[in-house]
């Protein structure tokens, strides 16, 4: 990965993590907000939104390190991803499980559509990167 | 050549010492309990030629620092007893790790030298290391050896007896910087003013104690004439920065030295290496232990959640079945679809809860990153006054209590180890979670499993704050630092997560059939008898007991039927669900269970949070409070586990029941 797209690739992920964090977290303190996010797929979730949050703070330590070349920004990005990957999983698990019991045992009706969250979502582009680049990760990470 | 030489034998843990030991010494050897310490040190002679050689196995240790008894008996021995040689067996596999306590070592002005063990298993692997070279830039001669198969160890013992007789020796000295070289220098010039110190210490290594904040070093000059210039000379010093900055310089040292000697030994960061850096790192390493915790119970509780709906429905058909089947007498179709299956459902149906968590705990566990959480809280936990080794436990602590409190004899010191075992209650154990997911689940069904992780983090404050108390009041002292080795991150793999799952969860498959289904009859008698009373009602054995127990916990909220949940629960906290259910009369229906609870006037979700906190800590079960007997070897300490706790537990949910409906909105 050439440094430029590692940095290009720390920001957007920071920056689109820390806007989707920062916004379910007030979604789930401030009332009436929920309303207007919902309607983005975005859920009011405190903890959730946190969480993001730090996801969004590990990409953008990555991007602060690539930039004053102190090193280690790859690792950043590299567990950044992982993070991703990570939450994205967990998210995905939980609302396919809970769909489930919605399906099997519940009264009310579920759609697909509402694993669209942007833990999930956000997940995407990181698990595609690890399995492209994952061969390639080590090296370099040394050598910074 | 002299007639009598004694030589030590320093090195860090599993290096090989007491091998070597053994293969010179014989059946010379003796264990000995030496004076003042509680740590062994073995010794044992032999000889060379015709010069006896006593030998000492000093305690193994990573650094002479003093932090632990184990440091202080190896440093004191040494600097005390003035040994003619040390031998430092290094482990050659690790060659990197083991330099730094030969750093200190040299620091010691000690005869040296260096027995390079271990070696057939390093060449094995491909490290090579250059002995003329290390005599060369380190000024120590060093020697192969393999102590398992006896080679080297006599080339060892002649440079060993060379290098006693060798005089006068070089003295060994790490450049610190300027400014530490100044305080240095100021503090060595103070020391050398008493000349019975300045004979028992060298002054340099007595200085760079002292600046490293060294109790130990401290002790050794309170009784001088020099006390005085020397604390003022360190009271103008941040001595905890100046250690870690004397720490990096050593690394620094080991850096510049290691690619001369043994260039294959500098090795390509790895993948560990790498997300080491991340997860550890001084600002995001609690954060994201943080948010992995509540992945954890996030998962826990939402994948659950189709497995807990599917064993409602068939321990409900089994209960109506029972009670639809016209079975006489009618207290036998009482005892078994109320008590027996209504006590047993209720505590099955989280199994799935339970057995999800351990497998989490246990993916986490497998893969190395639960010893870097526990890396990462050590900062913390010496900030309140404990090791961080205490945190192991206390991550334990998340399955079962009692394992976690057997777990605490790793730590060693006295002190340290009783906080640990008195806070470990407060991590909220499997057996509290059916509580937290009927009441999480009833109450705040959209935010269940932050309200888990929110009970899971409120154990772990009341904890820390706990151990802080404690330190600064009833059991004082001052911490050991932690150094632990991590292992390598790998992939968990399925088979051995579930085998660990299993092995943490059959003990409460087996709870449920014996102490649960137990405390369940005993709640259907109460709630039974007397013959003829109204099912769990007032008029019934619990009701009468429960009213006894009401006006205790009235203040927060909690009636009748609670205060007999929560006094069953003093045996397993497990059984609190059961009796709920048998006390709203809704038996193992989970669902029926949920909407008595959310139907009950009394409850509200400040009152179910400020249950699930009382349940979270009010008093260790009862197999935990056998072992914090056995463990403490006293009673007064477990009487005040469950007084301490039932205390806290009250005054949290008195608050949580009064500041609540404050904070949201009187809900």
């Amino acid at each position: 990965m050439a440094s430029l797209t590692k940095r290009i690739v720390a920001g957007i992920f920071g920056i689109l993590y820390l806007t989707f964090g920062v916004t379910e977290t007030l979604s789930g303190l401030v009332p009436g907000i929920a309303e207007q996010t919902a309607a983005f797929m975005i859920p009011a979730d405190i903890m959730g939104g946190l969480v993001l949050c730090v996801v969004a703070a590990v990409y953008l330590a990555a991007l602060y390190r690539f930039g004053t070349g102190a090193g280690s920004g790859q690792a950043y990005l590299y567990v950044a991803m992982a993070l991703s990957v990570i939450f994205g999983t967990v998210a995905l698990l939980s609302l396919v499980a809970q769909g489930t019991d919605l399906l099997v045992f519940g009264e009310e009706p579920w759609s697909p559509i509402a694993l669209l969250v942007p833990m999930v979502w956000l997940a995407i582009l990181p698990a595609a990167g690890i399995s492209v680049w994952k061969s390639r990760f080590p090296g370099h990470m040394a050598g910074e | 050549m002299k007639d009598r030489i004694r030589i030590a034998l320093a090195g860090n843990p599993n290096v090989g010492k007491s091998t070597i030991f053994n293969a010179l010494t014989g059946s010379n050897q003796h264990i000995a309990n030496w004076p003042g310490v509680t740590v062994e040190k073995k010794s044992g002679t032999t000889r060379l030629g015709k010069t006896e050689i006593e030998i000492v196995d000093l305690p193994g240790t990573y650094s002479l620092t003093a932090y632990s008894i184990d440091e202080v008996v190896a440093r004191d021995y040494i600097i005390e007893e003035k040994p003619d040689v040390v031998i430092h067996v290094i482990d050659a596999t690790n060659f990197e790790r083991n330099l730094y306590l030969t750093t200190q070592l040299m620091e010691l002005g000690v005869p040296l030298v260096i027995a390079l063990n271990m070696s057939d298993e390093a060449e094995k692997n491909g490290t090579l290391i250059n002995r003329t070279l290390i005599k060369k830039y380190f000024e120590i001669p060093a020697v192969r050896t393999v102590g398992s198969k006896g080679e080297g160890l006599d080339e060892l013992l002649r440079a060993a007896l060379t290098e006693a007789e060798t005089s006068p020796h070089h003295e060994h000295a790490i450049g610190y910087g300027d400014e530490i070289e100044r305080h240095i220098a100021a503090i060595v010039a103070v020391l050398e003013k008493d000349p019975n110190l300045a004979s028992r210490y060298p002054p340099r290594w007595l200085a760079i104690r002292l600046l490293e904040g060294d109790d130990n070093a401290q002790d050794k000059i309170q009784k001088s004439t020099i006390t005085a210039a020397a604390d003022a000379i360190l009271a103008s010093i941040d001595t905890e920065k100046t250690e870690a900055a004397m720490a990096d310089r050593r690394y620094e040292v080991i850096a510049a030295l290691l690619p001369q000697v043994c260039t294959t030994c500098v090795k390509e960061m790895n993948a560990s290496d790498i997300i080491d850096r991340v997860v550890t790192d001084r600002w995001l390493g609690i954060p994201i232990f943080l948010a992995l915790m509540w992945a954890a119970f996030e998962l826990t509780f939402a994948v659950a959640t189709p497995f807990m709906s599917a064993i409602d429905a068939v321990m409900g058909s089994c209960a109506s079945y029972v009670a639809g089947s016209g079975m006489e007498p009618a207290w036998l179709a009482s005892l078994l679809g109320d008590g027996i299956i209504g006590g047993l459902g209720s505590v099955l149906i989280f199994i799935p809860n339970i057995f999800i968590l351990l497998f989490i705990l246990s993916l986490l566990e497998d893969s190395g990153y639960l010893a870097r959480a526990a890396f990462v809280m050590d900062r913390l936990m010496y900030a309140i006054g404990l090791p961080g080794k205490s945190f192991i436990p206390m991550l334990i602590g998340f399955g079962c209590n009692v394992p976690a409190i057997l777990g605490t004899r790793t730590i060693e010191d006295k002190n340290d180890r009783l906080i640990t075992i008195l806070i470990n209650p407060f991590m909220s154990c499997g057996a509290r979670l059916p509580v937290y997911v009927l009441l999480a689940g009833a109450f705040f069904p959209t935010n269940a499993g932050t309200v888990v992780f929110v009970l899971y983090v409120l154990g772990i404050a009341i904890a820390i704050g706990s151990a802080y108390l404690f330190r600064k009041t009833i059991l004082p002292g001052k911490p050991a630092p932690f150094l632990m080795e991590m292992p390598p991150y790998r992939f968990p793999t399925a088979g051995t997560a579930i085998r660990h799952m299993w092995d943490r969860g059959e003990m409460y498959i087996r709870k449920a059939g014996g102490i649960i289904l137990a405390g369940a009859f005993i709640v259907w008698v109460l709630a039974t008898f007397p013959w003829g009373a109204e099912y769990g009602s007032a008029e019934s054995y619990a009701g009468m007991i429960g009213h006894l127990l009401e006006p205790l916990v009235a203040p927060l909220g909690f009636d009748w039927k609670i205060a007999v949940a929560l006094l069953f629960g003093f045996i397993a906290k497990e059984i609190v669900v059961g009796s709920l259910g048998v006390l709203y009369g809704t038996g193992e229906d989970e669902s029926s269970l949920t909407g008595a609870l959310l139907a009950d006037p009394s409850l509200g979700p400040v009152a179910a949070f400020a249950l699930m906190a009382f349940v979270l800590l009010y008093m260790p079960c009862v197999a935990t409070l056998a072992v914090i007997r056995k463990e403490t070897g006293s009673w007064k300490w477990t009487g005040f586990s469950v007084a301490y706790g039932i205390i806290v537990a009250y005054l949290v949910a008195f608050v949580i029941v009064r500041a609540g409906p404050l904070i949201l909105g009187g809900i």
